[in-house]
Formats: C-alpha cells, structure tokens, sequence
C-alpha cells in the first residue's frame, strides 16, 4: 500500500490535492495486530474489514472509547468544514 | 429569450428558492420549539401526578381546536414529553434540537438510547441530508460505532486541519451485503462486483467519496502496477486507494521486518 500511494501522491496527484490515503479492506483482521502494524507506516492508512451479510453486529459495545475521546471526535469532525 | 434575460431570470429564482429553504427551516424549528414547550408542560404535570389521562384529554381538545392540523395524537404529545425530558438535562443535545425535522427526532430517540450517538446521528442528518430511511437504516448498521472503531494510524500521518477531517471517514467494518456474493469468492470477484454496483458500494463507503477508477495503472519504470479500486474523497480533496484482500489482515512482506522489530521493542 505505501508503494501505491507514493506513486499516487509523484504521478497521479493534481497540484490542489492532498497527500493520498488507503484503506485495506480484509475479511478479517485482529486489532492487535493492525495496531502494531499501523505503527510502523509513515504513510496515511486504515485497515478495515467487510461482511457480505447483515448478520448481527459485532459486540461494540465493549470496544468503544471513553466518553470523551467520543465527544472529542464527534466535535472535531462536525464543526471542522 | 435573450442570455442576459435568462441569466436574470435564474438568479431570480434562485434567490426565491433559498427563501423558501430558509423560510422551512425556520417553520421546523418553530414547530420543535412547540413541540419542546408542550413536552415540558406534560412532562412537568406527569411530576406533580397529573395522571396519564390529562394527555388523552388534551389529545382531544387539541385536534378539536385545531381540525386538519396533524402531530396532536396521544402518541406524538407523550414523544415530545418523552423528548423534552431525556434532552433537556443534555447540554450538548439542547442546541441540536431544532436542527433536524420531527420525524427524524422521532427516529433517534427511539432507536437510540446513548446521548452521544443522538448527537451523532443528528449532526450527520443535518451534515449530509439524510433521509429518514438513510437514518434508519445507518442507525441500523451500526454507523457510529464503525466510526468510532476505526483503526487509522491518521493521528500520525496527517497534518491537523486533515485529519480531523479525516477522523471520521473510515468505518471499521464495511456492509457489502448488497453484492449477493457467495461466501467463497476471489479478490477480483469481490472488486468487479462493487464496481457494478457502484452506487450502493459509494453509499456504504460513507460521505463525500467519489469513483475513479478500478484496476487502476500506474507505471513505474516500464513496469505496470494496479489499484484495486481507486476513490477520490472530496472534503478531504485526496485520492484513496483501496486494497482488497479476500482473506485476514496480515502485514505485507515488505513491512514484515520492521514490524517485527516493532513489535519485539514493545513487548
């Protein structure tokens, strides 16, 4: 992924746009593992998974942050235009 | 007609329509505000043990008074008692409360007991013009706490004013359940099939994402290279590339040795 977005950002990318970003979309991911591999990327990435059923929900409620991490991003990402 | 008449007349219509757009929204927020005034009024009478029966009789007498006038109904008073006293206490749900329209209120407050999510779910109607179905079914999916989950290292790969920007535009798990895919399925499988149904696919991706291409080359020294399916996020005026894998996460090769290092630092 660091290979495509360097490429992007030198060939691709138009004077007025930003740095390029990429997602990985697996199956499945442990989020231990994402973490630490997050960590050692200079570059902008996100490591998500898909379903290709509606099943029931992954239990959330455990993983969620504190209250005001939550509130820190709702804020900051409404009232940034 | 001539172009400096049309021109003419089309600034004039214009400008009637933003009047009327402006003019509903200070409609709905009025009616919220009334809508607020008589759930505090019932709420406060249910405080002092008015009994249930007083909103059944003020149902009456309301649609009474005011024939053809809708929204009156015992259920519709006892909801805005119901919103009036699970916001009031809510500082920072109290100045979203006439943002967004009855029935979508309606919507959140049923479906949504966690303040934090109401609060979400009405910047998002109000952000992106949601409609009450979308709402639904986002609320549904499960939309805030994708979002909330997500694991980006953006904190600290992006300058400031993007990655608050950025904070909200992946979703931890994606819902392609609209591919009518088998479960066994190859990579290319999976991408032809999004790019097929490209709008569902832009819709689950979230907010402000726009298509540009799939199998995407690049050249780099003679030797070609492709992207899986390249996207173009327009807030925050970037390109996105995305990279499917059919199976688990695991670090590619090239990273296989520093995150190994990595990881043997902080253990």
């Amino acid at each position: 992924m660091e290979f495509y977005l360097a490429v992007l950002n030198d060939k691709i990318k138009l004077p007025n746009e930003k740095d390029s970003i990429g997602i990985i979309i697996c199956k499945e991911k442990n989020r231990t593992i994402v973490e630490y591999s997050l960590k050692t990327s200079q570059m902008p990435i996100g490591v998500t998974t898909y379903t290709l059923t509606n099943k029931l929900p992954k239990d959330y409620e455990k993983l969620l942050p504190s209250s005001e991490e939550i509130s820190d991003k709702i804020n900051k990402y409404f009232n940034k235009q | 007609m001539e172009l400096i008449q049309y021109n003419f007349i089309a600034e004039i219509k214009q400008k009637i329509r933003n009047a009327q757009y402006e003019a509903l929204k200070v409609v709905n927020n009025q009616l919220i505000q009334l809508y607020w005034e008589i759930g505090k009024s019932i709420a406060e009478k249910q405080n002092e043990n008015w009994g249930k029966g007083i909103v059944t009789t003020l149902s009456k007498e309301l649609q009474l008074e005011f024939p053809g006038i809708t929204g009156f109904s015992t259920t519709n008073l006892w909801l805005m008692a119901q919103f009036y006293s699970e916001y009031q206490t809510v500082e920072f749900l109290r100045p979203l409360v006439g943002e967004i329209s009855w029935t979508k209120h309606i919507v959140i407050l049923n479906k949504c007991k966690n303040n934090q999510e109401r609060q979400f779910y009405i910047n998002a109607v109000k952000k992106f013009g949601w409609t009450k179905n979308i709402l639904i079914h986002q609320i549904e999916n499960k939309t805030f706490e994708k979002y909330l989950l997500n694991q980006t290292n953006f904190e600290n790969t992006l300058p400031n004013d993007l990655k608050n920007q950025a904070i909200l535009a992946i979703k931890d798990e994606y819902t392609f359940d609209f591919l009518k895919l088998a479960d066994e399925h190859s990579e290319r499988e999976l991408e032809n099939a999004l790019t097929q149904n490209i709008r569902n696919f832009l819709m689950e991706m979230g907010h402000q994402f726009t298509f540009v291409g799939n199998q995407f080359k690049v050249e780099v020294e003679n030797q070609e290279y492709f992207i899986d399916l390249l996207l173009y996020h327009r807030q925050i005026q970037c390109l996105v590339a995305i990279e499917l894998k059919i199976g688990e996460f695991y670090p590619n090769i090239k990273e296989k040795w520093s995150f190994i290092w990595l990881y043997l630092t902080i253990k």
